[in-house]
């Protein structure tokens, strides 16, 4: 067999992948090792290896960078807030209860550009695919008037595509309660369910802990009509299928005044580090 | 051991998958954080059959392609208590050297790298980029995206021709 610059040409793939067998590989070997073009062809193969573990290591460097908020309460800027706000107009209108519609936020602001990288032209193209499979946005895009903003919006309000609304709960007494409700106020909500008695005593922790502020509203929240568990005092709702911001049972949602989302988690974990977290994400909200 | 530990031993290896598999390296902490969400829900299905660190990175790159699909801005941020330890007291990152390395490539070229990295398909992009990643392997690659070392080896290959056409073209 007879290996030239041709042969070397078609298999490159082989090559390069070590997928030969052992003689093509020593007959490679000699004729590599005596032209230089296909040398120079296999090394600048390798090279775009070098390219790409500097472009690697750039991208552990802008993802690790020091400028990057770790932390949820410093993460979700006045861009966040718009989005949600936005997120929550779409969804109110989705909702089949409510009488009257609160007024939805100003829509003619901008999309929530993310502060990051602008040199990236991801945020058109992610317009376009938005633009492309309008059935994605489920039954919110009738709802919103469109403009990117609109369409981002209605894309966050319905990854489910259920029409589900976003936050719809019933106290005892039959009195449905929307997020807009809590604006003005900082809102915890867990989620629980009777098999879960941490995350039960955990909310109860919280509420005898915070309950006490006016600021702050704590709610739990279960999926069916449920009594108060035994020696619990925190008031109590039941979710009319809502999704909840996507809570599920054993979980818990801190919104600021605005209807922000500052912090999730879970509540079935140690009580001390939960209230610990939470004290942290409560203080620059100016609630002790 | 439970998820929370376990999922504070991985994440910075979770992190490099992330970075390897979002088409912006700053989405990568919202991917991390969102995988491990959705980890922690599904770990009734983790069978075994597999490392989690390759279980979970499974999930990463799930994510990391729905994240740039799906245009919406992770708005909320989950915060597992094991992180606190890792990265919110200490206030440092395990295992990275968080000096610039920004100057390592002029910005014009490093703009090019970018662009034409992120014209690959997926399927061709996040096998190149997982392979720079300092230690992992072929074997590990294909076990995180479910297909053959083979296809793994090849895809690389092809990828590195069209950067190598497609690079090149622009070097003046
Ligand atoms: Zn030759």
């Amino acid at each position: 067999m007879r290996i030239d610059c041709q042969w070397v040409s078609t298999n490159l793939e082989a090559i390069s992948c070590d997928s030969l067998g052992a003689e093509e590989a020593r007959l490679v070997r000699d004729h590599i090792q005596d032209c230089a073009h296909c040398r120079s062809e296999i090394e600048s193969l390798e090279a775009i290896d070098v390219v790409i573990k500097k472009y690697v290591r750039h991208q552990m460097a802008v993802a690790h960078s020091p400028g990057r908020p770790r932390v949820a309460w410093g993460y979700v800027g006045a861009a966040a807030a718009v989005a949600i706000a936005l997120v929550m107009a779409v969804s109110l209108q989705l909702q089949p209860g409510p009488a009257s519609l609160p007024p939805a936020p100003d829509q003619s602001v901008t999309a929530p550009a993310p502060a990051e990288n602008p040199g990236l032209d991801k945020d058109s193209e992610s317009t376009a695919t938005l633009r492309a499979k309008p059935e994605e946005a489920g039954p919110a895009a009738g709802a919103a008037s469109g403009g990117p903003a609109a369409a981002a919006a209605a894309a966050a309000a319905g990854p489910d595509a259920s029409g589900a609304p976003e936050f719809v709960i019933t106290d005892p007494a039959g009195y449905s309660r929307t997020l807009e409700d809590y604006k003005g106020y900082v809102l915890f909500f867990g989620v629980w369910q009777p098999t879960q008695p941490e995350a039960i005593a955990n909310i109860e922790r919280v509420y005898k802990t915070f309950g006490s502020n006016t600021r702050l509203r704590i709610v739990g929240i279960s999926n069916q009509r449920e009594a108060n568990p035994a020696n619990t005092t925190f008031p109590l709702f039941y979710n009319q299928g809502s999704r909840l911001l996507n809570a599920v049972p054993g979980e818990f949602v801190l919104l600021d005044q605005t209807g922000a989302v500052r912090l999730r988690g879970s509540l079935l974990t140690p009580p001390d580090n939960l209230m610990k977290v939470l004290r942290d994400a409560l203080q620059p909200l100016a609630i002790q | 051991m439970d998820f929370e530990t376990a999922a504070g031993e991985h994440r910075s290896f979770l992190m490099q998958i992330a970075i390897a598999s979002a088409r912006n390296p700053t989405d990568a902490e919202d991917i991390v954080q969102e995988a491990l969400i959705r980890g922690f829900r599904g770990i009734s299905r983790f069978r075994g059959d597999c490392p989690l660190r390759i279980w979970l990175s499974r999930i990463v790159v799930r994510v990391a392609i729905n994240h740039h699909k799906s245009a919406v801005r992770r708005l909320k941020r989950w915060i597992f208590f094991t992180d606190l330890e890792t990265s919110y007291e200490d206030g440092s990152v395990q295992g990275f050297d968080p000096q610039d390395r920004s100057k390592d490539f002029d910005r014009e070229a490093f703009m090019d790298v970018r662009k034409q990295v992120n014209r690959l398909p997926d399927d061709f992009r996040l096998p190149l980029l997982m392979l720079a990643l300092d230690g992992l392997t072929i074997p590990e690659i294909a076990e995180i995206l479910e297909i053959p070392q083979g296809t793994v080896k090849s895809r690389i290959f092809y990828a590195r021709k069209r950067l190598k056409e497609t690079l090149g073209k622009r070097r003046r």
